[in-house]
């Protein structure tokens, strides 16, 4: 296990990895960006820099069109490594507007993570201490990890301990997200599964609580992932394993805080990318000494 | 993410004059579902500084919230490809009592749509 933990995988950001990360974040944001730009046509409930002065003469399709194409622009920029103190700053200030827009027309998608990456990633490229690429990943998870904690204590201060005594109250919140399905699609199988998942949770409060006692600790002590690459991952994936609990039994998924947790701490493609590597080196080897023992019997 | 499970939560549904229901998916833009409703309700009260919750609104705060909320859904739709003549919002309130899932539905805004 030691050997596993040791190996250069666990031990260095390189510089394939950094590009993986990079093209599969733009990915992500760059859907973001089009999903919160494209949905919504006005700002009824101006919240964040939205309530400082009015930001309705934003929303135009013109505007929309130009943030996007920016939007498209800098994300080229950023894979391509220019001028990134410039263009992280942007992709922040990008974000803060696009995302704060789309609270202000009442829908709240969570995606403020997108910026606050964005701007310690510009932070980093602005130190440019020989360090900075770790930094560029490294402040990322700290963010990350921060949100996670923050996330766990505000819990510890709205509902204390009930956040774990009260679990079979979260049936309640259960229904209301296999209650959408339904609505949406006019599939009743939609209500029937989400009424089967409240049965279990109520039949099992014991179950229940130990569930969410072990969210609550995973997010207390996401500081934990900080300290090394190879704690960012295993953290990443205890985080993963969380989230797809909460879409198989509550039915929600936040891709805001999710994707780029996942990309961050796990790196999905570069870990395949990695795997792959491996197995086609060792299959090239294996290979290589049939043809030579072969060409060997032969001579 | 939850901060807490209070004993109560709204989900938003619509229905037609016959009482059936109106699906978002096969009537709406992609971008309206029963979960931007939501969203949108606490948005209203919220902004409005109005208490919302456990299914005690105020009923004149809650038909001008169904007012609004209508108008929403049905802003920039192509109204004449409609089955239905009359949009009729619903709020239904969950709760839990004695270990058991109990709910509620109210009417909260009505709309006539082909005079």
């Amino acid at each position: 296990m030691k050997k596993l933990f040791d190996h250069k995988f666990f031990q260095q950001y390189t510089n394939a990895e950094w590009i993986i990360l990079k093209i599969s974040f733009c990915w992500c944001w760059v859907g973001a960006i089009g999903i919160s730009t494209f949905s919504h046509e006005s700002v009824p409930y101006p919240s964040g820099i939205c309530s400082l002065f009015d930001c309705s003469f934003l929303v135009t399709w013109h505007i929309y069109y130009g943030f996007y194409f920016t939007t498209l622009l800098l994300a080229l920029l950023y894979i391509l490594e220019k001028k990134m103190v410039v263009v992280t700053s942007l992709m922040c200030l990008m974000s803060l507007v696009v995302f704060t827009l789309e609270e202000s027309s009442g829908i709240l998608n969570r995606n403020t993570l997108y910026t606050l990456i964005f701007l310690v990633q510009a932070v980093a490229y602005f130190r440019n201490s020989p360090s900075h690429k770790t930094e560029r990943i490294q402040f990322p998870i700290q963010m990350i990890a921060a949100g996670y904690m923050l996330a766990g204590i505000s819990k510890l201060t709205e509902s204390g301990l009930g956040w774990i005594t009260d679990a079979p109250l979260a049936s309640i919140q259960i229904i209301k997200n296999y209650g959408f399905s339904y609505f949406d699609t006019g599939d009743i199988s939609f209500l029937n599964e989400g009424l089967s998942k409240v049965d279990v949770l109520l039949a099992h409060p014991f179950f229940a609580k130990l569930l969410f006692a072990f969210t609550l600790f995973l997010e207390l002590f996401a500081w934990l992932a900080v300290k090394n690459k190879l704690r960012s991952f295993i953290y990443g994936l205890l985080l993963t394993s969380m989230h797809i609990g909460i879409l198989y039994f509550m039915n929600i998924f936040i891709e805001g805080i999710f994707y780029p947790m996942f990309i961050f701490m796990v790196n999905p493609f570069y870990l395949l990318y990695f795997l792959s590597k491996g197995l086609y080196k060792k299959s090239g080897l294996q290979l290589h000494h049939t043809i030579a023992r072969k060409f060997t019997k032969q001579v | 993410m939850y901060c807490a499970f209070p004993n109560w939560a709204y989900v938003f549904y619509l229905k037609n004059e016959k009482g059936e229901i109106v699906s978002f998916g096969k009537n709406f833009s992609e971008n309206k579902n029963a979960g931007y409703i939501t969203h949108t309700y606490s948005s209203f009260f919220n902004f409005h500084n109005y208490q919302y919750g456990f299914g005690k609104e105020d009923s004149a705060q809650l038909k001008e919230a169904g007012n609004e909320l209508i108008t929403m859904i049905l802003k920039d739709e192509n109204q004449a490809k409609f089955n239905f003549d009359t949009l009729r919002l619903y709020k239904r309130f969950y709760s839990l009592e004695n270990n058991q899932l109990h709910y509620r539905d109210d009417l909260i805004g009505e709309r006539p749509l082909k005079q």
